[in-house]
């Protein structure tokens, strides 16, 4: 989780930052803040008391902290005034940035999907021929959001690029990307223990849907 | 990089004419993830195992609790259908008699995937004979 948090804080952190060493210590303060969030959190809501073992708290916390310190380093994109070194670091993303900024959105937002019972609830009633057809609409749905949304001003895109160009530079590894974190989550969750590869495949799917579409519009949340 | 004729800002990196190899690269890899994918559901749709679900039910493991025994079960659908509430049974025989039954109950069991479940007895099952038996199951 620490790359992805350093990998972040040098696109959008909260602060402006120069070299990879400020990046770091932004992503661990990024994740220290959410550390203490989340026990303020749980402890509110009654989920830290003082009989539980140790790993359970430190798992709970670990856990919430996660989605808390990708919540943590965006704010300043949310919320904070956008400067115009910020501006500067969003007109330079590379293609290999704005692919990596497509990994937090759909880390991002699937985290909390991913350990619910209804992912494989849902993939358990599908069949295989409405698992293809939800890969078609999550990539048409991701392609209209790279078209039409994630490239409006943008530098690095030209008028007269094809759009099957875009198709295969950006939606396709997107989306291959969006299906990664899937697996990524269901495997951390236990979700894939035992499954044989058609559940595995079509719950990684019925995932990659909202992980496609928190993908997609990262850059709106960015 | 070097001259790209139609563009207002140039020397910016992922330009038009000369995109680089590595995004090509990228792209294709995306591809092939994104194809095996679909491809895995369109072999389920057109080749794929109808069947209806088969539970395979075996004794993992017996171990002696604080208060009595657990059995841990594994329950395998080797069927191609997914099988909700499996309810199964697992009774202990002696002389062939019903010593003592006891039941549980596994929520999910998705097409050639396996789940464990434990089920819990007063008397020590490992002299006598476990024999488990799926009852039943609804489709999801």
């Amino acid at each position: 989780m620490i790359p992805v948090l350093v990998g972040l804080s040098h696109y959008c952190g909260f602060e402006p930052t120069f070299d990879w060493q400020d990046d770091v210590v932004d992503a661990f303060v990024g994740y220290a803040v959410a550390f203490a969030a989340s026990f303020l959190v749980l402890a509110l809501f009654g989920e830290m008391q003082p009989g539980m073992p140790a790993h359970e708290v430190v798992g709970k916390l670990a856990l919430q902290a996660v989605g808390g310190s990708i919540g943590a380093l965006l704010a300043e994109g949310q919320f904070g005034m956008r400067d115009e070194h910020a501006e500067e670091e969003k007109e330079n993303t590379s293609h290999a940035g704005e692919l990596f900024l497509m990994l937090v959105g759909a880390l991002f937002l699937a985290l909390s999907i991913a350990p619910t019972e209804e992912v494989a609830l849902i993939a358990n009633k599908m069949g295989p021929a409405q698992a293809i057809a939800l890969a078609v609409l999550s990539l048409i749905v991701m392609h209209a959001f790279v078209y039409a949304l994630g490239f409006r001003g943008q530098a690095d895109v030209p008028e007269g690029t094809p759009r099957w160009s875009l198709f295969l530079r950006y939606t396709v590894p997107g989306y291959a990307i969006a299906l990664l974190a899937s697996v990524y989550l269901l495997w951390t969750f236990g979700r894939t223990d035992g499954a044989g590869v058609e559940h595995l495949v079509t719950t990684a799917v019925v995932l990659a849907f909202p992980a496609s579409i928190g993908a997609a519009t990262a850059r709106l949340l960015i | 990089m070097s001259d790209s004729s139609d563009r207002k800002t140039p020397s910016k990196p992922g330009a038009a004419s000369d995109i680089p190899f590595l995004e090509w690269v990228i792209g294709a890899l995306g591809l092939v993830i994104v194809t095996a994918v679909v491809g895995v559901l369109i072999y389920e749709a057109v080749a794929g195992d109808k069947s209806p679900p088969d539970i395979k039910l075996t004794v993992q493991s017996i171990a002696p609790l604080q208060n009595g025994f657990v059995v841990k079960v594994r329950a395998e659908n080797i069927g191609g259908e997914p099988a909700a509430r499996v309810s199964i049974t697992a009774e202990v025989w002696a002389q062939s008699k019903v010593v003592e039954a006891s039941e549980t109950q596994f929520e999910h069991l998705p097409p050639h995937s396996f789940r464990e479940a434990g089920v819990f007895f007063q008397r020590d099952p490992r002299p006598n004979e476990i024999r488990l038996r799926a009852l039943g199951y609804e489709e999801p």
